[in-house]
């Protein structure tokens, strides 16, 4: 276990905030689920008894007649805000001055570094790279994630859940944010951080980064396990088996969601169900993707002379 | 909220709950944070304001001390001396003189002072009532309009009260001193007075009291001059310790010396900066005491014409630059503090303000945050500070080109290491064995040149041939071609005959660099003439065994082979060299009798070989190592050829066995020259190769010198050499001949370089192996190939990663160890940088193969040369400033035009040659010859001695120099050359055309002379003047020593040939010999034959006695006459014999008529010894 190699990169000033989410991302998760179990309990009661759900409107402080049922945002709410703003610029403060920029020497352009990392938050995209045509992964994927979030107000307009936690009301909205979120986002960067050593090799954590280490990998595509060598056929087969795989997952999606949460379908109009279906899609594949390089080797599935998948 | 009024409710938490506490806190850690911003910016990050405190404590209190010893224990030292009590002494003298005279001034002076004074008191208080009455009469009347007062009538009341006031009458009295002795007593006087008298009294008392004074400064004159005499004196040494000693007697130096020493400024004593006056002491104290501590632009070096470069180094090292040198002691050992050693040397050429200190040092200049910051010791910074141990790395990045520079020993070294060890035989290095690209630069230009002309000839004689054809078929289309054709056919003939001239220059020029070109090791070609078969296996395998000194290294064969890969590569050479048994006549060796070992070994001893070589007999070796060690020949020699091939290597090395062609690309053999129409022969005469027309090469590469012996002096020689024999038996080679051997051993020659060190045939085109090291300095870390040390390079001295040198700390490795401990300091921790990686690689060539899973042809190939740690660290800071090109600014480059750059390319040549070896080319070299047993003593082998050529330059005429580097026989007349009393001699060194130029302007400019010479206009003699010329040729018998026409030298003459006087001496440095021989070469033989007279006095002295005046005067003028004082500068030489009467009608000066008189040339016949 090479101890003094965890601790540099852990230590490195432009790796202390994913760090940090190491730890806060957790606490953060459970804070959120205790409050949104303890939300989900009074939920129930208050379904089972629709008198007091009349008049309770808050879980800490039980109803009480004369109190108000709204406050004001000033300074109720604000203080509270300047208290945080107070906390976070000490912080920062004390942050900036005890870790430096992290400057290293002027950039050469015949010799690049190795590894050569994107700052923190870039690199899951920089890890997906590993799994797609940079087209895809510096691109395409990049503008679906903005456009995707852009887009979750325009297809989720339940107002459960505003202004407390549950979990009960929203588990498919929080599930797949979750998802997004924690497993292709925060996980991918952490990868990214912690694991990829110089090559942009698996490293484990505490495995020396040795710069002259080797390893043989095996990068096949699919339809070199069928024994296709025309251009055009490859084109074709990785064309079929791309387009049959997502019109078999958009089903597959279509059919759980019927089953499972007929509400959306009735609620929602179809450019919104057909948005929610792709993005779904899209969330999905990737981690497919993902299994296929990692656990088959497969390196892409559609190769064309113009693009690859 | 009226919510609230009934008590049994409860207050509303969100309304009710105060956030105060919180938020105060909060508030309260944003202050503290923005404090220790401030607190940050100001001081946390400025660790340089404690350094210049202490600094500025420091300083101050060393100053005081040298302060203080200057005025206090020095001035009393001062005192102390004769020089002193001489001044002091007439300060009593004169004050005796004056004395009197002075007493009664000062009386006159007191008596008037006093009634002044006492006349002063009685009307001060009158006399501003006056004055308050006269203004307020000038008012009235100006009120009044009246321009005088007395007309006015307001006035009129005012004017009267003054003249009342004039009128009234007082009393007073003063003391005045009797006449006589000072404590003569004193008489009181008292008068009365009207105040209007007064006051005229006083004016006359004034300016009697100032006519007294000027009277006491005319008396006491004598006096203060005196005084001033004495403390001018003092103020003077105290600020010049060094003229203070060289003033004092011994006892008195001692005395002074003792008390500096003991009080801590001992550097003073001998240091240029004991010059600083005690005042300017002062001033440097107080403008250490006012030293504005923080004040970065205070101790900046902004350099704005090298690309803005900004030095803060002196942030902290605050007397890099002191006036006055300071040593770490002196700052209570904080070496910081002290001053740049080398300052008064390196500065004159190296202002920093031009060059700052960052561009040698190395380190962030700017960086002022930490230590580790500043010295660039953080990774990511690319100029790391130059370890103590390694500082010449920085002069390197700017001298690349030199292989020589004046007080650089370290650099010279390490040049020397890289060109002795032949390291450029596998890695390109600037300035280094530039002939061989040269030569084939100009032999590609010239086989285009031979293209082309062919080209041209065809294209001229198509055109003629085509105009005879259509001459026959259509004369009128002939008429009209005609005149074009005729046109070109001019045009081509004239190129035709400037690629005629080209190739004539070109020519010339590839035979000149075919001749510079020199391998490190010796021709091996010559292998089957010259070594016996059975000795050349084991020499190959590990030629340390049989020569430990040797300088080729320890190569790494193949284990896997079992020696097998040895023999190839035997068989390899032994085959490729010339087969000189088919043909022996022609190659000049052959079977031939011993000569006279005795004879040999003197010749050996005293003709100069060993100011190259060296020669071990038993546990001593003796001689110098730039060449190889000739011990034991005896072992290797070919037995039927050897002692042939050793005669006639040491008669002409430079003669090779058979000439090479470059675009043949091999070794001519006879038969190439049979059946040759141009009737050439296998010889040197002959320039050309017979088959392809290609200029040869008949060069040796070595720079070996012929010493123009007999055949006999050779075969003794050689015979010597070879009686040696150390005994050692070895076996049989029959693989030598084995001719499948031959294609393994050529891949394996050519795999392991040995083309970059010998000549071998088939290889001559090789190219150089070895990665080029030119800019190796400023290569990126990560393309230094640590291998699998990567890490513990990285982590040494932290976490357990390891050196791996240190871990051989016994056995066969014990060296290598004590390499890393000396001078370690910089060194021990982390050793991923380019030092660590070239010293482990210098030490351990295939360290960084370790644990890897190499092939022996992949394996590294840098063979073992057993370097000592010095050697290892000179050649690191070689490779550590062999920086690119583009890492230092133009503006501060090295680019030497003029003397300097025929100082810089001489220098290459010298030490190319060994010049060194014989002589002495600076002023405070030893050439090593002098270092010999026997040689090392004042006066032992005094008249073997070569030359000095310290001002060679001056003495000798270039064109002569010129004539006698490229022939020092001098057409053969003599072999012995010049000095016929030499045993040791100036040997032929074959140099070629642009060498001797660059020797010849290398002298001129070391001596300070310009590049072209023209020699004076000397007047011919007249016939007295030459007969008085002879009388002086003979009376002073100057053929006792020297040498003249053809009398044959005998013990007695030991001086050069005087026939060459005239075509090689500068008459202006004869003239100067001749006045003073001793002055110009203490201890020469050459006599002191001329006086200079005075034109005053008449009077003649020797220059010894001229000199001894000089240093006895005070003036030290060495042109003062000793005996009359006068100026002597005018006056003639005159002989020293003052009794032949041809001679002293001569008026003019005497020198003057010898110097021409040598320069004429026309000696009388010399009588037969």
């Amino acid at each position: 276990m090479d101890w003094k190699q965890l601790w540099e990169i852990c230590s490195a000033p432009d790796n202390v905030p994913i760090v940090l989410l190491l730890f806060l991302t957790p606490f953060y998760l459970w804070y959120g689920f205790r409050e949104a179990i303890k939300n989900d309990r009074l939920i129930t009661q208050l379904e089972a008894d629709p008198a007091l759900a009349k008049t309770h409107h808050r879980r800490h402080q039980p109803y009480h007649p004369a109190w108000d049922k709204t406050v004001h945002v000033w300074p109720y709410l604000l203080r509270i805000e300047l208290l945080a703003a107070l906390v976070v610029t000490a912080f920062l403060c004390i942050w900036a001055i005890y870790l430096d920029a992290p400057l290293e020497e002027p950039a050469n352009p015949t010799l690049t570094m190795n590894p050569a990392k994107a700052p923190w938050y870039f690199l899951g995209l920089q890890e997906m790279l590993v799994y797609f045509d940079p087209w895809i992964a510096g691109v395409i994927l990049p503008n679906i994630i903005v456009v995707g979030l852009m887009a979750i107000p325009y297809m989720d307009t339940s107002p459960l859940g505003n202004g407390y936690y549950t979990w009960k009301q929203r588990k498919f909205a929080l599930g797949g944010f979750l998802f997004g979120y924690l497993v292709l986002w925060l996980a991918l960067a952490i990868v990214g951080t912690f694991i990829r050593g110089p090559g942009w090799m698996w490293f484990w954590p505490g495995q020396t980064w040795d710069a002259h280490r080797v390893v043989h990998e095996v990068n096949i595509h699919l339809h070199e396990l069928f024994g296709i060598t025309d251009v055009w056929e490859i084109a074709i087969f990785g064309g079929i088996a791309t387009l049959g795989f997502t019109a078999v997952l958009g089903g597959a999606v279509d059919f759980a969601l019927r089953k499972w949460k007929p509400e959306l379908f009735r609620k929602m109009n179809v450019i919104q169900y057909a948005h929610l279906v792709g993005f779904l899609i899209m969330m999905i594949r990737l981690p497919v993707k993902m299994v296929l390089k990692l656990g088959f080797d497969i390196k892409y599935v559609w190769v064309t002379p113009w693009f690859n998948v | 909220m009226s919510q609230n009024d009934t008590n049994d409710i409860p207050p509303d938490p969100i309304y009710a709950k105060s956030l105060s506490i919180p938020i105060f806190l909060a508030s309260m850690a944003v202050v503290g944070a923005v404090a220790l911003v401030i607190a940050d910016d100001g001081w946390l990050r400025r660790p340089y304001l404690s350094t210049q405190e202490e600094w500025q404590e420091k300083y101050v209190s060393f100053l005081e001390d040298v302060r203080d010893v200057r005025q206090d224990e020095v001035e009393e030292q001062l005192k102390g001396l004769d020089d002193y009590k001489d001044l002091n002494k007439s300060v009593s003298s004169a004050d005796g003189e004056v004395k009197n005279a002075v007493a009664e001034v000062q009386r006159a002076i007191f008596n008037l002072d006093s009634e002044l004074k006492s006349v002063l008191k009685a009307i001060t208080s009158p006399r501003s009532e006056i004055s308050a009455l006269s203004y307020k009469a000038e008012h009235a009347a100006a009120t009044e309009g009246v321009t005088v007062p007395a007309k006015s009538e307001g006035a009129h009341h005012y004017l009267e009260e003054i003249k009342e006031i004039e009128a009234r009458s007082v009393l007073y009295s003063w003391t005045e001193r009797a006449e006589g002795e000072l404590d003569a007593g004193s008489i009181t006087k008292e008068e009365e007075a009207e105040i209007g008298a007064l006051i005229e009294r006083m004016l006359t008392l004034q300016e009697a009291k100032a006519a007294k004074q000027g009277e006491l400064a005319v008396a006491a004159k004598p006096l203060t001059d005196a005084i001033r005499a004495r403390d001018g004196w003092l103020a003077r040494n105290l600020g010049n310790l060094k003229m203070i000693l060289g003033s004092a007697d011994d006892d008195a130096l001692e005395a002074i010396a003792n008390k500096v020493a003991e009080a801590g400024v001992a550097a003073y004593l001998d240091t240029a900066t004991t010059t600083l006056k005690p005042e300017q002491i002062q001033g440097l104290i107080d403008a250490t005491e006012d030293w504005s501590v923080g004040d970065l632009t205070a101790t900046q070096i902004h350099i704005p014409e090298t690309a803005n470069w900004v030095d803060r180094c002196e942030t902290c090292h605050l007397n890099a630059r002191a006036p006055l040198p300071v040593t770490a002691a002196d700052m209570g050992g904080e070496r910081l503090f002290a001053s740049h050693p080398r300052a008064e040397e390196l500065f004159a050429n190296h202002d920093p303000k031009r060059f700052g200190c960052s561009m040698c040092h190395g380190g962030n200049g700017v960086a002022v945050t930490s230590e580790e910051d500043a010295h660039g010791l953080n990774h990511h910074w690319l100029q790391r500070l130059h370890p103590e141990a390694n500082f010449e790395a920085g002069c390197i990045q700017c001298h690349g080109p030199d292989i020589y520079l004046e007080g650089g020993e370290r650099h010279n070294q390490a040049k020397e290491n890289f060109r002795h060890f032949g390291c450029w035989g596998c890695h390109k290095l600037e300035g280094y064995d530039v002939e061989p690209e040269q030569a084939r630069a100009v032999a590609k230009r010239l086989s285009d040149i031979d293209a082309l002309i062919e080209r041209k000839q065809m294209r001229a004689s198509n055109l003629k041939e085509a105009l005879g054809t259509l001459y026959d078929v259509d004369e009128d289309r002939f008429d009209e071609l005609e005149p074009e054709s005729a046109r070109e056919q001019a045009a081509l003939a004239m190129e035709i005959s400037g690629l005629h001239t080209e190739r004539g220059v070109l020519a010339t020029k590839v035979q000149g660099l075919y001749s510079e070109e020199k391998t490190v090791g010796p021709n091996l070609k010559d292998l089957r003439a010259k070594i016996r078969p059975e000795w050349l296996t084991q020499w190959i395998a590990n030629p340390k065994h049989w020569r430990p000194s040797t300088k080729m290294p320890a190569f790494r064969f193949d284990e896997a082979k079992n020696g097998e890969d040895v023999k190839d590569l035997a068989a390899f050479v032994w085959q490729s060299s010339t087969d000189v048994m088919s043909d022996v006549g022609t190659y000049g060796v052959s079977a031939m009798k011993t000569g006279d070992a005795t004879a040999g070994e003197e010749l050996f001893k005293t003709v100069g070989c060993l100011a190259c070589h060296s020669k071990t007999d038993g546990e001593l070796t003796v001689g110098n190592d730039f060449a190889a060690n000739l011990s034991n020949l005896g072992d290797k020699y070919n037995r039927t050829l050897g002692l042939s091939y050793y005669v006639r290597w040491i008669l002409n090395p430079r003669h090779r066995l058979a000439p090479f062609c470059a675009d043949c690309d091999r070794d001519l053999v006879p038969d190439d020259f049979v059946n040759d129409a141009k009737d050439l022969v296998f010889s040197r005469e002959t320039k050309t190769c017979p088959n392809c027309g290609f200029e040869l090469k008949w060069d040796n590469p070595t720079v070996m010198p012929s010493f123009r012996l007999s055949t006999a002096q050779a075969t003794n020689i050689a015979t010597y050499l070879i009686d040696q024999k150390s005994g050692e038996e070895f076996e049989a080679a029959p693989w030598l001949d084995e001719d499948e051997r031959f294609q393994r051993g050529r891949r394996l020659a050519q795999h392991l370089g040995c083309a970059g060190c010998h000549e071998i045939s088939g290889l001559e085109s090789e190219q150089r192996i070895g990665t080029e090291l030119t800019g190796w300095g400023s290569k990126p870390m990560e393309r230094l190939d640590f291998g699998h040390y990567t890490h513990d390079a990285k982590t040494h001295d932290e976490t357990g990663g390891h050196d791996p040198l240190l871990d051989w700390s016994s056995g066969k490795n014990g060296d290598d160890r004590r390499i890393f401990e000396e001078g370690a300091e910089d060194y021990v921790g982390k050793w991923y940088n380019h030092r660590g990686f070239a010293m482990h690689k210098l030490a351990q060539p295939n360290l960084y193969d370790a644990s890897k899973n190499v092939t022996y042809a992949t394996a590294l190939k840098m063979p073992k040369f057993n370097l000592d740690g010095q050697q290892i660290t000179d050649l690191a800071s070689l490779l550590m400033g062999s920086t690119e090109a583009a890492s230092m600014p133009d503006s501060i480059k090295y680019n030497p035009v003029g003397d300097e750059l025929a100082i810089r390319e001489g220098w290459w040549i010298v030490k190319k040659y060994n010049c060194q070896g014989c002589h002495q080319v600076l002023a405070d070299d030893v050439p090593f010859i002098q270092t010999l047993p026997g040689w090392q003593k004042e006066g032992e082998h005094e008249n073997d001695r070569p030359p000095s050529l310290v001002g060679t330059g001056f003495r000798t005429r270039p064109d002569f120099l010129a004539h006698f580097l490229g022939d020092p026989s001098l057409g053969g007349k003599d072999p012995k050359s010049l000095r016929d009393h030499l045993t040791t001699r100036m040997p032929t060194f074959m140099f070629t055309e642009n060498e001797i130029r660059k020797l010849v302007r290398f002298f001129d400019a070391m001596a300070k002379q310009p590049p072209v010479y023209q020699p004076a206009q000397l007047e011919p003699l007249t016939a007295t003047e030459r007969a008085a010329a002879d009388q002086i040729w003979t009376k002073a018998n100057c053929l006792q020593c020297h040498v003249v026409g053809d009398l044959m030298p005998n013990d007695e003459t030991k001086a050069p040939n005087l026939d060459y006087a005239a075509g090689r001496l500068r008459p202006e440095w004869v003239r100067r010999w001749i006045e003073n021989p001793p002055g110009m070469v203490p201890g020469t033989a050459m006599l002191v034959l001329f006086k200079k007279e005075c034109p005053s006095c008449q009077k003649t002295f020797d220059p010894a006695a001229m000199a001894k005046h000089a240093a006895d005067s005070k003036s030290g003028d060495a042109d003062e006459c000793p005996d009359c004082g006068k100026d002597l500068s005018a006056g003639r030489w005159v002989w020293n014999d003052a009794s032949v009467p041809a001679v002293n009608a001569i008026k003019g000066d005497h020198i003057d008529l010898i110097v021409r008189y040598l320069n004429d040339g026309k000696f009388p016949a010399p009588k037969p010894k």
